[in-house]
């Protein structure tokens, strides 16, 4: 009697012990799942909408580098070796080679160029109001808004996969303006000649 | 006279406790309120303990996810929040529980939604959603951490719950040890809202602890 108590005992020890390991596993399953969709969500996300790396300023300066409400009607399209976009129509060349390229308007100036460094913030003279991780032309870039003495300014780092990395920088005098060049800028192509002449 | 009226008084006291405790316990609803709230401001047209096939006009482009759920997109676009603050959702998720998930292919007329997660991508989603918990469940939360797969990567959880057990919401979102420094990626926000009572990680679907994710960053 002892022993077939014994063996009962031990035999739903044994089915809990299994049936928890089980469980356990499943648990384990559902916990990846749920990580993996996350993951993959945010993944989708970042190169549809950029994300906001940082925000400074109140809702009077609140120019988010991650949002975009400019309509570009009646925009010129330009070109260069570099990168082609669309800019406000009073914009005119100011000059170009095959390493940079500018624009000058009433409202302000932009200015493509070869890059070297690693951080993308060498050279921002002023404060970083809003910063951006975003997709230009599908390569990675890093935007910054700048506010400083003499204005307002985007900073952008594009880092093209097969090609070196570039600067484009837009100065502008007002917060208007600054929101034209950012438009600009988001939208803009990396040339394909940008590669092949390097 | 009088002696005998109070044991009298007494047991009609007691008559009426246990027939409100009773009646209670045949009219409470389902979901408490709360947690019903939060799915219909958040994810309109769901429902947990619905069939999932009740929700597919209110939840888009459906699929299922072994081991999870079905997942899709919300049927609105976002909800107002207390104190001016809104909050869009990109991903519904009607989570299942553990005997259905199993299953390779379980029928959507057949299982029953067991939790819901719905999923922000906003960058202020956690502070403001945090924010109208606190307004509506009036407590403050119990808070844990949910270790991922990235030995560097902690999800802080918030959890607020009913005063009986019966349900409650926790708020996940990405932990970063050091404010100053930016967190890389979008900052994703997962609000699951669930009934019965608070299991760990069996509840969130995640490798729960209590301890905060500040001491298990060692920060």
């Amino acid at each position: 009697m002892r022993r077939c108590l014994t063996l009962i005992a031990g035999a739903l020890l044994a089915g809990c012990h299994h049936s928890a390991r089980a469980d356990n596993a499943e648990l384990a399953l559902a916990a990846a799942a749920s990580e993996s969709l996350t993951v993959a969500l945010a993944d989708s996300i970042a190169p549809a909408e950029g994300f906001v790396a940082n925000q400074a300023g109140g809702a009077v300066e609140g120019l988010s580098a991650c949002s975009d409400h400019v309509s570009a009607a009646g925009w010129q399209s330009v070109g260069s070796s570099l990168v082609e976009m669309a800019l406000p129509p009073e914009f005119v060349s100011a000059g170009q080679t095959s390493q940079s390229a500018s624009w000058n308007g009433p409202s302000g100036s932009i200015r493509a160029a070869s890059y070297r460094g690693d951080s993308p913030h060498v050279g921002i003279y002023g404060t970083i109001t809003s910063e951006c991780d975003i997709f230009i032309s599908g390569a990675p870039a890093h935007v910054d808004l700048v506010s400083s003495y003499y204005g307002r300014s985007v900073h952008v780092i594009v880092r093209p996969q097969d090609a070196p990395a570039m600067i484009i920088e837009g100065q502008a005098k007002t917060i208007a303006g600054q929101a034209q060049l950012l438009h600009a800028i988001r939208y803009a192509r990396v040339s394909a000649a940008w590669g092949r002449k390097y | 006279m009088r002696l005998l009226s109070i044991p009298a008084m007494l047991v009609g006291i007691a008559v009426a406790i246990i027939f409100f405790k009773i009646y209670g316990a045949f009219t409470r609803p389902d979901v408490p309120r709360p947690v019903a709230f939060v799915v219909g401001k958040f994810a309109p047209g769901v429902e947990i303990g619905a069939k999932v096939a009740d929700a597919r006009r209110a939840v888009a482009a459906m699929t299922y996810v072994p081991h999870l759920g079905f997942v899709g997109l919300p049927g609105g676009t976002g909800a107002s929040l207390p104190a001016g603050g809104y909050a869009s959702f990109v991903q519904v998720r009607l989570l299942l529980d553990q005997a259905t998930r199993v299953k390779p292919h379980p029928d959507p007329a057949k299982s029953r939604i067991d939790a819901v997660e719905i999923v922000s991508a906003d960058a202020s989603a956690s502070t403001e959603i945090s924010q109208a918990l606190l307004m509506l469940f009036r407590r403050l939360p119990r808070n844990g951490c949910l270790r991922t797969s990235s030995e560097d990567r902690l999800r802080e959880v918030r959890l607020w719950t009913t005063p009986n057990d019966r349900g409650g919401v926790a708020l996940i979102s990405d932990f970063n040890a050091n404010p100053m420094t930016r967190t890389p990626g979008p900052m994703i926000t997962n609000v699951i809202a669930f009934t019965g009572k608070f299991d760990g990680g069996r509840t969130l679907r995640g490798n729960y602890t209590d301890m905060l994710c500040t001491q298990l960053s060692g920060a």
